[in-house]
């Protein structure tokens, strides 16, 4: 499987996500700083750094050519998976309803949270049921998603709610912790399953936590099986 | 004392402007490295250790394919508005790795001073909070730990002690660093790029010498670490009112540059390589022969000092002592003091006290996933962290110690205490000790009283450090070269660093049912505890018996019953006593895992509170399952520690005999909450 890392330069938080990709599942990963790096890729991963360069280097991306690579990849179906301020970048970019903003209450926050599995049969949880609950670590101090309530209903309305809060821990609107696009190709997560992929990691705090692997292990699934593709379709 | 070898080495009274440079001219760590202790610390031989220049920054090998790499740094807030700035500490921590080429992967600090009084200063210490973080996230480094240190002593004084951790795989350490010769040239390297230009240079095959230093004073630090090496330098031509200009005004961001020896036919080359990487280059100085520093060559009278004034070891006044049995005052008998009414309400009061309430709201500030190599998270780890490191299976483990109160109390007993909590920190869970790094703060560094104070607890350092087998990796202290200093307690920030291959054994209850053992003796030793301090407002007294070997008994313990997976937890008791490490192995769990209940009986033979609260030394609580009670105990017989079966695991309430009763609701609100309590919110 092939992916496209995209982040703000200087920024350091992609590399978790990249080493997990390379050395753990043995996917081809390029970083991407141009345009044609995104081109044939099977997914590409939106990634940011609140804490270096925040809202500015989403802005940034939305508004250069590899945001504009970016948008025309998920038009054309492509698996887009935008995490931490990546998601916001997503907001930015018009892939997504809503926006992130900064915490309620205020300040950075770092620990494990419990989700409640909402959306299956996508990507994202093919291989999770409804009401499963995983966990991953939330890293940020601007993880809070809002969006109009009309928005947020459409999103109800429409099964776009991939995960949900447990316990919620910013503020986010409807404890919404991951929500989709229309078309189920595009992903924000504020949280962040690849620190949850690595046993020899997790294990030792969190036994027989899977959370992560689960959630690559479905993408890739899901791009390798060609019927699901053609499921892809069908919604669109 | 330095102005006194100043003026003998001048022959003549000092001016004002010499006397200024002089004391400008010597780095507080620089000064503390010359105290006997510390050179007889530093000068241990040991195998697998190395250190950089200016011992600010270590290397303790882990195998054959890299070594564990650290750095530390200590600094003195005197004015609250530099609270603010904190950032300041962790940039230099981790830009002394980067100096030495490595990557850092995890910062762990302690930050001591008063409880905020006013709503000015809880507001200061959050925003300080708040910086530390953001800046170890914008760096990508994990933060293992930013503990929060409160006594009344500091007054308006903040010390902050920081590490680094990094990893130096083999190949990065086979580059020879650079002999300096006279003639060489001192140039800073400043900019974002400072790996990838260090990681040229090697490629090139090009010898230099990387020199770690503080980013605020980088040429001072560079004289004192040339100095080291039986070497001075002559600055370059800048403004003499102000050494540092020239190279402050060439860099972009003042928290990331390094110093390089090079020769000096290499330094267009040097400055081509750091141009590529867009980080720019001065050129500092000229490594000399000259028995003398001289700055500002531009003057009309060049100011020159006598080498000899900034480093010869300096002189203690008066012989060192040991610390006589009284101690700094009477000691403190428990009949002084009133024996709790309601011991469920004393319980509720110590889980409130600033020192000993629950870090993990703290602990959630900061990020400890960064950098995908922490393996165990220093909330529910009970102030322990452990790192993975590149080496398939090796985990390294790193914890931090040092009352100051003990410190207060006995210099040199304090310090033998910080490192024996260290050295069980990373025991109980399943570490092998392999290292420390010490930070220290002293205020007052030219007050014979305060230099003896350190003196002492350096001489405790070293002999806690030898009865270890504990090589000391690196070593540094505040600046305090000001008077202004005076009311800083002498105050020990230590960090420890431990490897296993395998995962660490986490120090909560695990299952309902197991039974619960004290290892090691209790004694009536309330003196500077906490519960004396809180609960009964007095510091009097002396510290808490110290023994190596019973501490290196219970070491041993916890190693063996570790090895043949006999132990469920294991927590070290500190702070708080008995009572709070049991509430610990109950309360502090990851999220998600269940949180459990004990039935503890109560020691007949002594004060209750005495029993729960007294912080006696080398003692554990570990729990295990019944199948493994009578192995665990016949190893602790046969290494001779004390062995006591107090209770059991159980849920939903922690019991004390027939003393306490709390429910774990109760406990975990009260305990978690109390931080945020006390400081207006985290």
């Amino acid at each position: 499987m092939k992916w496209a890392v995209v982040a703000p330069p200087g920024s350091t938080w992609e590399s978790d996500l990249v080493s997990v990709l390379r050395d753990l599942f043995e996917h081809d990963v390029v970083r991407a700083y141009e345009p044609d790096a995104i081109r044939g890729t099977d997914c590409v991963a939106l990634c940011g750094d609140e804490a270096w360069c925040g809202a500015f280097a989403s802005q940034a991306i939305a508004a250069g050519t590899l945001g504009r690579a970016v948008v025309e990849h998920a038009a054309a179906g492509g698996l887009t998976l935008a995490t931490g301020a990546g998601f916001g970048a997503a907001c930015s970019l018009g892939l997504l309803p809503g926006r992130l903003v900064a915490n309620e209450p205020a300040g950075f926050v770092g620990r494990m949270v419990a989700l409640r599995v909402e959306g299956v049969a996508n990507a994202w949880a093919e291989r999770a049921m409804v009401g499963d609950v995983w966990r991953m670590p939330v890293r940020t101090a601007t993880g809070r998603y809002v969006a109009e309530d009309s928005e947020l209903d459409r999103l109800e309305r429409d099964g776009l709610v991939l995960l949900r809060y447990v316990d919620n821990p910013n503020g986010s609107s409807r404890d919404i912790a991951a929500v989709m696009g229309p078309r189920r190709n595009v992903l924000g997560i504020a949280v962040h399953p690849e620190n949850v992929v690595d046993a020899s990691l997790v294990e030792v705090q969190w036994p027989g936590l899977d959370s992560g692997r689960l959630f690559f292990e479905s993408i890739s699934d899901w791009v390798e099986d060609g019927a699901h593709r053609g499921s892809i379709e069908s919604q669109r | 004392m330095l102005l006194g070898r100043l003026e003998e080495g001048l022959d003549r009274p000092a001016t004002n402007a010499e006397r200024d440079l002089m004391l400008w001219l010597c780095p507080p760590a620089a000064e503390l490295r010359r105290l006997p202790a510390a050179r007889g610390l530093l000068a241990m031989p040991w195998e697998d250790v190395d250190r950089a220049p200016g011992a600010e920054v270590g290397f303790l090998g882990v195998g054959e394919e890299g070594a564990v790499a650290v750095s530390v740094d200590a600094r003195v807030y005197v004015d609250s508005a530099d609270h603010l700035d904190l950032r300041a500490g962790v940039a230099a921590t981790l830009a002394k790795l980067v100096a030495v080429g490595v990557r850092p992967l995890a910062l762990q600090m302690v930050v001591h001073c008063r409880l905020p009084g006013n709503d000015a200063e809880r507001d200061g210490l959050r925003a300080a909070v708040a910086g530390v973080s953001a800046y170890a996230r914008a760096e990508g480094v994990a933060t293992l730990g930013a503990e929060l240190c409160f006594d009344p002593e500091y007054g308006d004084t903040l010390l902050v002690d920081s590490v680094a951790i990094g990893w130096c795989d083999a190949a990065a350490m086979s580059v020879p660093g650079r002999t300096p010769e006279p003639g060489d040239r001192l140039v800073a390297v400043a900019g974002r790029g400072l790996d990838r230009v260090r990681a040229d240079l090697v490629s090139s095959g090009m010898s230099f010498l990387a020199l770690p230093t503080s980013s605020d004073v980088p040429l001072r630090a560079a004289i004192a670490a040339i100095g080291e090496l039986g070497l001075d330098l002559t600055p370059a031509e800048h403004d003499p009112a102000h050494p540092d200009r020239a190279l402050e005004r060439s860099r972009p961001d003042p928290t990331r540059s390094i110093l390089l020896v090079i020769p000096q036919s290499r330094l267009d080359e040097v400055g081509h390589v750091a141009a590529l990487h867009g980080a720019l280059l001065a050129e500092l100085g000229v490594v000399s022969a000259e028995s003398r520093i001289s700055v500002g060559s531009d003057l009309k009278a060049a100011t020159v000092l006598p080498a000899v004034a900034v480093r010869e070891p300096l002189e203690i006044p008066g012989e060192r002592s040991e610390p006589d049995d009284s101690g700094p005052g009477d000691d403190l008998r428990l009949e002084d003091l009133p024996e709790p009414e309601d011991y469920d309400d004393a319980l509720r009061r110590m889980l409130r006290a600033p020192n000993l309430a629950s870090r993990q709201r703290l602990y959630e500030r900061f990020d400890s996933f960064a950098g995908g190599a922490t393996v165990l998270h220093p909330g529910p780890g009970g102030g322990t962290a452990a790192l993975r490191t590149p080496m398939a299976g090796r985990v390294v483990a790193v914890a931090t110690s040092g009352n100051p109160r003990f410190t207060a109390q006995d210099p040199y007993v304090g310090f033998c205490i910080a490192v024996c909590e260290g050295v069980r920190r990373l025991s109980t869970c399943g570490a092998v000790p392999r290292a420390l790094v010490g930070g220290t703060s002293f205020g007052a560094s030219h007050d014979p009283d305060v230099r003896k104070s350190a003196e002492q607890g350096l001489a405790g350092l070293r002999d806690a450090a030898l009865a270890f087998s504990l090589p000391c990796l690196a070593l540094t202290t505040s600046p305090a070269g000001a008077d202004d200093h005076g009311a800083t307690p002498v105050t020990p920030g230590l960090a420890f660093l431990g490897t296993l291959d395998g995962p660490p054994l986490t120090p909560w209850f695990k299952d309902e049912g197991d039974v619960v053992i004290l290892l090691g003796r209790s004694r009536v030793e309330v003196a500077g505890s906490e519960f004396a301090a809180f609960l009964h407002a007095t510091v009097d007294g002396n510290p808490p018996w110290v023994d190596f070997e019973s501490e290196r008994a219970l070491n041993r313990v916890l190693a063996s019953a570790l090895g043949r997976g006999f132990l469920k937890s294991a927590r070290d008791i500190g702070a708080g006593g008995l009572a709070l490490s049991i509430v610990g192995s109950c309360c502090a769990t990851p999220d998600g895992v269940p949180a459990r209940g004990a039935r503890i009986s109560i020691d007949e033979g002594m004060r209750p509170d005495a029993w729960l609260f007294a912080e006696s030394q080398a003692r554990a609580v570990v729990s295990v399952s019944r199948e493994h009670l009578a192995a665990l105990r016949e190893l602790a017989d046969e290494a001779e520690v004390p062995f006591s079966q107090i209770g059991e695991v159980s849920t939903g309430v922690l019991e004390f005999g027939e003393l306490i009763g709390l429910t774990l609701d109760e406990l975990i609100d009260i305990w978690n909450g109390a931080l945020a309590e006390r400081l207006g919110g985290i």
